[in-house]
């Protein structure tokens, strides 16, 4: 790791900091990301995209008073044009592309290799033909994306965090004729970790599975209502506590906009929820958020009671009673935001086919497509992509491509089994707030509640939110 | 200019590099923003945003492959070019869309007008000021039961584009785009209103005010009632928001894209998608392969829809990062005859969708009863909008403002005599 980057991260922010006067506080940001996907369609290879970029932001604030600025390019240059626009209060012309050099330029690099090129192009070919041969019939379509991203922060202490992070995220969609349509969207931290954590014969498995739900008439099936026990499956069940954990985040706190603030009873006893960033190889881990901090192990409900929330610096310094360490960003265009890293929650004492097994109807989710919350209300929306109906244990039906709409406070109150198996996700979901998304993971045992209803059922357009 | 040069120079490299056929797209931007959120916390800055990207075609017809690279960072632009000709390696066997060789070029005198000189022009304390103006407004607005908890984000965004193929096509274009969001809690949660236009004075406060007016405060619960005729229902006007009908019709262009063919409806009313109506926030002077972008119909009455040519949506470059993807650009719905304002005594008035679902949608408005107090609900409507659109539906205020959402959307208010409604538990 270089430390030019640190050197003109720190010398710029301490110049800008001692123009704007005591008491200001600040950090400055660069970014580094490369993106190159691989798409397979119809049995062959398809388009190569890749994405790369760089680029600097500084984020000064004094009081309530909060300035930021971000500039594309080299960290030198993007620093550079950062403090023009903070110098300036009119608008220039946008400048032309710099060329000049301030940090050596990984992209350069991309062209040269061919080798992980060959290699995702030939793990795609060699998914794709052992899909079809398990499930003929289907057209297949694949895109796996590998993700470098480096970052540099230097706060006003002048300390400088560098990190870097990798993934590699698989979409599987496929279409039989007939129209049954069946979406899988997976990932790890490399591609040999892809290829061990989501084996061939598990994906064909679950593709069939949502295939057979899309192809079921749904006329079949039971309704959800209300007062259907629903059964999120372990890894699933992150969807609906990240949901509940969006009215957690500092920021809408401190506004008067999250409905946890009108609310003192808390959730139910059986939970207890962390977020904890630190813990490796989940798609939301870092050692340093955004804004530079040390990622914080941060408990938000223990045993039914909130006693926490997500913070960045500015809430902290508003409230000392909260400790920084979720700021993040999805790229240096945009200013850090409260928001969760891998969502944590405690494995209960029930046995998860013991709670498939009780009498009664239970709609089983194990997939979800996204989800969203409106913090305030509370007010939840789930897309289903992949489920089962039971009825005394015994399965009646498949389910796909549904949408559960209830209310995530009520949910949350309405738990009443958590079970013993927590497992990861699937390892490619993304926190969107306000059109911008961040990685985030999750590590939940199977939980059971109540208080959803199926909005309606069959093929839909994909929809805002937290995806999967 | 210096992205002509780059552009033209990225082309020529990926030619040398053995692309047989090249674009070469420049995007710079420069966005400035004021955010007056709650807690009396005031965010401004901008952000510079400059990129270059690379389309290169090996081979020709089936056998075509491309490949795409984009970057910000200003890596050389040979070696850009060298990245892009690397990906369409990779994509061999793939067969993308070839640009085609001879395109039309805009003519000079007929683009849409999309630039705002007083945007240019004008300074961050005009910015702040326009802020602290919407800030006023919705004053009034609390006065009617609003509370004070509101955040107002204007953003005022000047865009290049630079686009240069082999065949010799070289298209500039300046554009601008101002957009306002206002947040804000009522009974139902955090609403949202956005709308946007490439003009800076198009953004007035004083409209907002009655569309805030009509959002239920914070306060009590929220019914259920299921718009449609059946057991139980009792009669009254209902009222489809600007907001709401603009989010619908985004529905129906999607369904019209999908299946690649005009929906046909008995209403009068024409649902067009214009990426070349002036000043609107999704105009574009050039389609993202450098061609003229034309109006389609995406929805009428037969004789407007029967016999048109098949749906092609106007391929489109948002950003250099993705290459160019079909997309709806300004959705406009016109021609529903005017009428009548609703009887406010008796009246549902559904303001945002919560959720949707292929045809069916979950509303949150507000039921107007005589003599008691209006009831914040949650209505579910199963049926798509041409339906309503069938039972003669009168426009009311018309907003003239596009609003943010699937797509940039205009719509006036629909307004809907006698329509059944029903309580639901």
């Amino acid at each position: 790791m270089t430390s030019a980057p640190g050197d003109l991260l720190r010398g710029t922010l301490n110049a800008v900091l001692g123009r704007t006067g005591p008491g200001a506080r600040g950090e400055a940001f660069a970014e580094r990301v490369l993106r190159i996907t691989h798409y397979r369609d119809g049995k062959r290879k398809g388009p190569v995209l890749t994405r790369g970029g760089q680029g600097a932001a500084l984020r000064l604030w004094a009081g309530k008073r909060v300035q930021f600025v971000a500039a594309d390019g080299k960290v030198g240059p993007a620093l550079r044009a950062c403090v023009r626009q903070l110098e300036s209060c009119t608008v220039d012309p946008p400048p032309t592309r710099s060329l000049d050099s301030g940090m050596p330029g990984p992209l350069a690099q991309a062209a040269g290799r061919d080798a992980a090129g060959t290699h995702a192009a030939s793990y795609l070919e060699g998914l794709e033909t052992g899909l079809s041969r398990r499930l003929p019939g289907v057209a297949w379509s694949l895109a796996l994306q590998i993700t470098d991203r480096s970052t540099w922060v230097v706060s006003e202490d002048g300390d400088l965090h560098a990190s870097q992070w990798r993934w590699s995220r698989l979409r599987v969609d496929a279409c039989r004729e007939g129209g049954a349509e069946a979406h899988w969207t997976g990932g790890a931290p490399d591609m040999d970790r892809l290829c061990r954590v989501h084996p061939l014969p598990v994906l064909a498995r679950r593709m069939e599975d949502q295939l057979r739900g899309a192809d079921a008439s749904p006329s079949r099936r039971p309704v959800c209502t209300a007062s259907t026990p629903v059964l999120f499956a372990a890894g699933a069940a992150g969807v609906v506590l990240h949901e509940m954990v969006h009215g957690l985040e500092a920021d809408l706190l401190q506004s008067g906009w999250s409905r946890w603030m009108s609310d003192s009873h808390g959730v139910s006893p059986l939970l207890t929820l962390w977020d904890d960033p630190t813990r490796p190889g989940l798609h939301g881990s870092y050692r340093y958020d955004d804004e530079g901090c040390p990622a914080d192990r941060q408990l938000l409900v223990r045993r039914g009671r909130i006693v926490g929330c997500l913070g960045d610096r500015l809430a902290a310094e508003a409230r000392p009673d909260i400790r920084p360490g979720h700021g993040r960003r999805p790229s240096w265009q945009e200013p850090p935001m409260p928001r969760s890293g891998n969502l944590c929650l405690a494995a209960g004492d029930d046995q998860v086919e013991a709670v498939r097994g009780e009498r009664g109807l239970l709609l089983v989710v194990r997939d979800l497509e996204s989800g969203a919350t409106d913090p305030r209300s509370g007010d939840l929306t789930l897309q289903v992509t992949e489920g089962e109906w039971l009825e005394n244990g015994r399965f009646i039906a498949p389910v796909s491509r549904m949408v559960l709409v209830g209310n995530v406070v009520n949910l949350m109150r309405r738990v009443d089994r958590v079970c013993s198996d927590r497992a990861a996700d699937a390892g490619a979901a993304t926190c969107s707030r306000e059109g911008a998304g961040v990685p985030i993971g999750f590590l939940t045992p199977s939980l059971r509640t109540r208080g959803l209803r199926v909005l309606e059922e069959g093929a839909a357009p994909p929809e805002t939110g937290d995806r999967r | 200019m210096k992205p002509v040069a780059d552009a033209r120079r990225a082309v020529a490299a990926a030619r040398a590099a053995g692309a047989g056929l090249a674009d070469a797209f420049h995007r710079c931007s420069h966005t400035r923003f004021c955010l007056d959120g709650p807690g009396d916390r005031f965010t401004e800055g901008s952000r510079l945003e400059d990129g270059l990207a690379i389309r290169a075609w090996l081979g020709r017809d089936r056998d075509a492959a491309w490949g795409f690279a984009a970057s910000t960072d200003g890596e050389p632009v040979a070696k850009l070019a060298e990245r892009a000709v690397w990906a369409a390696r990779g994509g061999c066997g793939s067969s993308g869309a070839m640009p085609a060789e001879e395109r039309p070029l805009p003519e000079a005198g007929r683009l849409p007008s999309t630039f705002d000189g007083e945007l240019l022009r004008a300074s961050q304390g005009e910015l702040r000021r326009r802020v602290r103006r919407f800030r006023k407004a919705t004053a009034v607005a609390r006065r009617q039961g609003l509370p004070a908890a509101i955040s107002i984000a204007l953003t005022a965004s000047v865009i290049e584009t630079t686009l240069v193929t082999t065949s010799g096509t070289v298209l500039c274009a300046r554009s601008t785009l101002a957009a306002v969001q206002v947040r804000f809690p009522t009974a139902f949660g955090l609403c949202r209103l956005e709308y946007a236009s490439c003009r800076l004075s198009d953004l007035e406060p004083a409209p907002l005010v009655a569309l805030l007016a009509a959002y239920p405060a914070p306060a009590g619960g929220m019914a259920r009632v299921a718009v449609g005729d059946g057991p139980g229902s009792v009669t009254g006007d209902l009222v489809l928001a600007a907001p709401l009908v603009a989010s619908l019709v985004g529905g129906v262009a999607r369904r019209a894209a999908a299946a690649g063919a005009a929906v046909s409806w008995d209403s009068g009313a024409v649902l067009l998608d214009d990426p070349l109506r002036a000043w609107a926030p999704g105009t574009l002077p050039f389609d993202g392969e450098g061609q003229v972008p034309h109006r389609q119909v995406l929805a009428g009455p037969p004789g407007r829809v029967e016999g048109t040519a098949p749906l092609r949506l106007t391929p489109v470059r948002r950003s250099f990062k993705a290459p160019p993807a079909p997309a709806l650009t300004n959705l406009i719905l016109n021609g529903v005859p005017g009428g009548g304002p609703a009887d406010r005594a008796h009246c549902l008035v559904l303001l945002e969708v919560a959720a949707s679902h292929g045809s069916t949608v979950l509303a949150r408005g507000v039921w107007q009863r005589r003599g008691r107090d209006d009831l914040p609900v949650l209505a579910r409507l199963d049926q798509p909008l041409e339906t309503w659109l069938d039972r003669q539906a009168r426009a009311g205020s018309d907003p003239g403002r596009f609003f943010t959402g699937v797509a940039f959307a205009t719509a006036p208010d629909l307004i809907l005599k006698g329509v059944g409604l029903r309580p639901q538990p």
